[in-house]
């Protein structure tokens, strides 16, 4: 009889072991998809982890040791901004590098920037970004584009917390393709000048078929004054009335706000005139 | 005690010695600046970059020797100091050989050569002096760059006088009327060319550490095939130059060199102390 308890008891005691070891296999199936950390060499591998997680919600951060197409050591910590088809553009004390190494087989169409020795990844779940995307705005030069994103700044600042703040927009103008038409600007050294003196990215698209504009991509807001002086330099007066578009201004956070820092940010920011929208979110994916 | 217990104490004493000194010797030379090799082979120009940056910024001198391929054929031995290294191209200058620009690009015609292997030696600084000086692009016109160099050449000791700079041609029209191929031929003939890009009305050419005599003539050489093709030159552009005197620090005052690149309207002087 006594027997025949030790072997229930033992029957019930290994139940709960295949229960808990099957929770524990399901816990730890769900938990693969949304969890990474690990270093990896190739751009390509970072840009194919990075889009990945980041098309499913989930933010990254590490650091990069690596070399600059200008001939530096990158050896810092940041974060991931941004992810392309073969690139990820990592912004680190502010500035913002795109990541390439010299392996890939798949390469976009971007300027190389910094090969790296070492992306060091790891998925962080506990963020909190905002979006704000800006109606079309006239613009001379870069003044009210520059006074506009200077306005959100002033209002997110408000809030309290420490933010870094990255700009991509689209220029246009009948004055400005006219000027690349008729050779008045000499287009590749300015697209040259930019990148080499500001982050993120700076490209000219178009073509004799179709009008040129011009595209500013997860450009620190502090480098928007050094572009407008190199394009003062090079743009003809009657081309610089350009119309801004697709404006998108990306705010990433020192620390996630509370539920009211988040409130009243937010209803700061929605009120500015020219707001289309804002949004919070865990990764900028539109 | 006994003679036998003597002895083996005796022993055990010089046992402790040889412990002792190995332990010392080992210590000793831990702490004391000796030189240091690096045997990279094959062509990873990001670990060759990095490793020269951070031996750089460390105060360490680089000096290396390269066996590799030259671009046209055949196999090289060269052996100098680095001045440059990015994340694609090396550039070392040998007193032999002159400046070298080294990469695994083989598709580009103005890489001199691809490294096989590379030995770099770092250590103290010693005998060489670099002096990089920053000009701003309106203190000269993009096609007498060379005339920069003529002051720090005064100097006795002077090894070498390199200038980097990023310059343009901005024609009239575009350039499909001249090959892109022939532009990138004519630079394959400088040394220290690090990129060439032909696209719309323009021409940009990287350079990075080229002898003065190279910096200007090049440009001096597009501009004349243009002309005789009848592509007219609406004007050529420079960016910023860097100017890098190498000197022998024995011979001459750093200081002084420095005042003399100041009058020729320098900007930010550094001076570095190298192997």
């Amino acid at each position: 009889m006594e027997s025949d308890r030790a072997l229930r008891l033992l029957g019930v005691a290994l139940d709960v072991l295949v229960v808990t070891a099957a929770v524990g296999v399901a816990y730890m199936k769900v938990n693969a998809h949304s969890y990474y950390r690990g270093d990896v060499r190739s751009g390509q591998s970072a840009a194919y982890i990075a889009n990945f997680y980041r098309s499913r919600g989930y933010s990254l951060r590490g650091g990069i040791l690596g070399v600059h197409v200008n001939g530096t050591l990158i050896n810092s910590t940041g974060f991931v901004l941004d992810s392309a088809r073969a690139t990820i553009y990592f912004s680190a004390g502010g500035d913002v590098f795109l990541v390439y190494s010299s392996d890939q087989k798949v390469r976009d169409p971007l300027p190389q920037e910094v090969d790296p020795l070492r992306l060091t990844l790891r998925v962080d779940r506990n963020v909190d970004r905002l979006l704000v995307s800006l109606d079309p705005l006239w613009t001379d030069g870069l003044d009210d584009l520059i006074s506009k994103v200077e306005e959100v700044a002033g209002v997110v600042s408000s809030g309290g917390v420490d933010y870094e703040l990255f700009v991509s927009f689209k220029l246009h103008g009948g004055g400005l393709s006219e000027a690349i038409r008729g050779n008045e600007v000499p287009i590749y050294w300015l697209q040259s000048e930019v990148n080499e003196e500001c982050s993120g990215l700076f490209l000219f698209v178009g073509s004799t078929v179709a009008p040129f504009y011009l595209v500013v991509e997860n450009m620190n807001w502090r480098d928007l004054t050094k572009l407008d002086s190199i394009l003062r330099k090079w743009l003809p007066a009657d081309a610089r009335e350009m119309l801004a578009y697709d404006i998108r201004v990306k705010v990433v956070f020192d620390r996630p706000p509370s539920a009211g820092e988040k409130a009243a940010i937010y209803e700061a920011v929605s009120s500015l005139e020219g707001v289309r929208y804002a949004k919070f979110m865990v990764e900028f994916r539109g | 005690m006994g003679e036998g217990e003597a002895k083996r104490r005796a022993l055990g004493l010089v046992l402790d010695l040889v412990v002792l000194s190995v332990a010392v010797g080992v210590a000793y030379a831990a702490v004391t600046p000796r030189d240091r090799y690096f045997d990279i082979r094959g062509a990873n120009m990001v670990g060759i970059a990095a490793t020269y940056h951070s031996s750089a910024s460390r105060g360490y001198a680089v000096e290396l020797e390269v066996e590799g391929a030259w671009y046209a054929g055949g196999s090289f031995k060269a052996s100098g100091r680095v001045v440059y290294a990015d994340s694609k191209r090396l550039v070392l200058f040998d007193p032999q050989k002159g400046v070298l620009v080294l990469s695994d690009e083989f598709d580009r015609p103005y890489v001199n050569g691809v490294p096989s292997r590379i030995l770099m030696r770092i250590g103290r600084p010693g005998g060489v002096v670099r002096i990089d000086a920053l000009i701003p692009s309106e203190t000269i016109e993009p096609d007498s760059l060379e005339s920069l160099c003529t002051v720090p050449e005064r100097f006795e000791g002077v090894e070498a006088c390199l200038v980097s700079a990023t310059v343009g041609v901005w024609m009239e029209e575009s350039n499909v009327t001249i090959p892109a191929s022939l532009i990138q031929d004519v630079a394959a003939g400088r040394r220290g060319i690090i990129e060439v890009e032909t696209a719309g009305n323009e021409i940009l050419v990287k350079m990075r550490f080229v002898p003065a005599g190279d910096s200007s003539a090049l440009l001096r050489r597009i501009v004349e095939i243009l002309e005789r093709e009848g592509v007219a030159v609406k004007g050529l552009i420079s960016g910023p130059i860097q100017l890098t005197v190498l000197t022998d620090a024995a011979t001459v005052n750093a200081d002084a060199v420095g005042g003399a690149l100041r009058e020729i309207g320098a900007e930010r002087i550094k001076v570095r102390y190298e192997g």
